[in-house]
């Protein structure tokens, strides 16, 4: 038996080692995983992009019509403002007392309480439309008189703070700023009671 | 021995790299991206054909439908390979009709060439002189066989006495046969074109002497073809004197003797031993001639003595001997992959 290539030339040789040899072979596996590995990247890449090409113009008109709205909202930022306060009070004003019916629970108890006459009420109201947080702060300064009789006046401002306790908001606070007392022998004591009602 | 695939040594003043970058560009340069492309899902069936290539006739062995099959042509048609000068075996060439059509020649097809020119080198060189593990360069030729010519333009071979790669065994009778390049190429340029290639270049003596022996395994052996005859003595298969001559039409069978009359007074025991001429390019009727002529007794080989399943061989009855030399070369060549 003689060797394999006898008498040919390297080349020859060579390409028989190459056709016999698994690790030469091996090489064109690995050439070919190569390859068809830079085609699957090649048709990614294209396929990326055309997509980009289709969703480009898309994307653009959606830029132009959010810097849009960005420019209509800062023009209307104070409107925008507003709808957001009264927003944010609606649930406040849907359940308020009204100013009138603390008036006329006032009204109630000076008719429970005929010796006491009304000089002057003040109602003072703390709430800004403006603010989102604000309250309803009712301040209400009565000025009254007792008229003078065998019953201690003071004993019958106490009556008509009651009075007021019950036909008031429970929440409701009342403090008496002038008591009535008799210092000289007059018609009518004065007298003064400060309610401060918060919702 | 034979000239191996390695690099050769590195040059004074080459750097390792250099070699490292030419090995490279030969690989690529080699790189058989049509045989890995058709082959990359399934492993190739290697069919092994011989062709005969002379100068006036060329034959073919190789199988079909399963059979061997034998094709002598004797005129050289167009597309045949040549051994002096380029040829492509087209489709369209008469060739290729008349031989190789039918024989599934492809990317698959490796060639085992018999080849008979005067351009042969044979040569007996004592290689236990030399260290047998180095490349066979042309300088080591010229050492080993200081007479032969053309050591740099030739491809060359070592065998041992057994006819056996060199590096099996190392015997003290060693024969380099040595063959030009350019014939060589033109071999294996014709194969490529066909897309298969060239497992061997044998020179046609060579078979003819190694099938001798296989029938005598001791005794004279004379081999007659067309461009040589070549004469060795061998005992128990290992062969003890070869020497190559001119051929015998030139010659004549005197000469023959005379060279066996010298190989005595090394061999004394030739005179008393038979000789075997074997020749597939010889008319049995002038074999004859040349034994009756030669000083020792002598016996021609016949086909029936070389039959090795020769009726297996459709169309060997046109030239027996040739078509089992071929049948012998293909056998000595071991298989690809």
């Amino acid at each position: 038996m003689l060797n394999y290539g006898f008498l040919t030339s390297r080349k020859q040789r060579a390409i028989y080692l190459y056709r016999s040899d698994k690790f030469y072979r091996a090489t064109f596996a690995v050439l070919i995983i190569f390859l068809l590995t830079q085609i699957f990247a090649g048709f990614a890449g294209g396929a990326l992009v055309l997509l980009g090409s289709k969703t480009g113009p898309q994307a653009r008109e959606n830029q132009l019509r959010n810097k849009s709205l960005v420019a209509q909202e800062s023009q209307r930022i104070s409107l925008i403002r507003k709808l957001e306060t009264i927003t944010s009070l609606k649930p406040l004003i849907t359940t308020r007392i009204p100013a009138a019916r603390l008036i006329r629970n006032i009204e109630g108890a000076f008719l429970a309480n005929d010796q006491v006459s009304l000089t002057e009420l003040k109602l003072l109201n703390g709430f800004n439309h403006n603010d989102p947080n604000s309250k309803d702060d009712f301040t209400i300064i009565i000025s009254g008189a007792i008229k003078h009789s065998d019953e201690n006046p003071t004993i019958v401002l106490r009556n008509f703070t009651k009075s007021l306790t019950d036909d008031l908001p429970k929440d409701s606070r009342i403090d008496v700023l002038r008591n009535a007392t008799t210092e000289r022998n007059e018609a009518f004591v004065p007298f003064e009671v400060k309610i401060r009602y918060v919702l | 021995m034979r000239v191996s695939n390695a690099p050769c040594t590195a040059p004074t003043g080459t750097s390792p790299h250099h070699n490292e970058n030419k090995e490279v560009l030969k690989f690529l340069y080699s790189y058989p991206w049509k045989f890995y492309l058709k082959t990359l899902f399934r492993e190739p069936n290697i069919v092994s054909g011989a062709m005969l290539v002379k100068e006036d006739r060329i034959s073919i062995l190789s199988p079909v439908e399963g059979r061997l099959s034998f094709t002598a042509l004797f005129k050289v048609l167009e597309g045949a390979p040549l051994l002096n000068g380029p040829s492509r075996p087209g489709r369209d060439t008469a060739f290729y009709s008349a031989a190789l059509s039918g024989r599934g020649v492809n990317h698959a097809f490796q060639w085992v060439f018999l080849v008979d020119m005067p351009e042969l080198q044979i040569h007996q060189a004592d290689a236990q002189k030399y260290s047998i593990d180095r490349e066979l360069t042309p300088l080591r030729v010229n050492q080993l066989v200081p007479s032969a010519p053309k050591a740099g333009t030739s491809y060359w071979e070592l065998l041992n006495a057994k006819l056996n790669p060199i590096g099996e065994e190392v015997t003290p009778v060693s024969v380099l046969f040595g063959m030009p390049k350019t014939a060589a190429r033109n071999l294996e340029n014709w194969a490529a074109f066909l897309g298969s290639y060239v497992a061997a270049v044998m020179p046609l003596p060579l078979v003819l002497l190694e099938e001798s022996i296989s029938l005598s395994p001791t005794g004279i052996h004379i081999v007659l073809t067309t461009n040589h005859t070549v004469i060795a003595m061998t005992q128990e298969k290992e062969i003890k004197l070869i020497t190559r001559v001119e051929p015998i039409h030139r010659l004549g069978a005197s000469r023959i003797s005379d060279t066996l009359e010298t190989f005595a007074e090394v061999f004394p025991e030739i005179t008393d031993s038979a000789a075997r001429i074997t020749s597939c390019d010889l008319p049995v009727a002038e074999l004859a001639e040349h034994a009756k002529a030669l000083s020792i007794a002598s016996t021609l080989t016949t086909p029936d003595e070389l039959q090795r399943g020769a009726e297996t061989i459709s169309g060997a009855s046109v030239s027996p001997i040739e078509a089992l030399s071929l049948d012998r070369a293909l056998c000595l060549v071991p298989s690809c992959i």
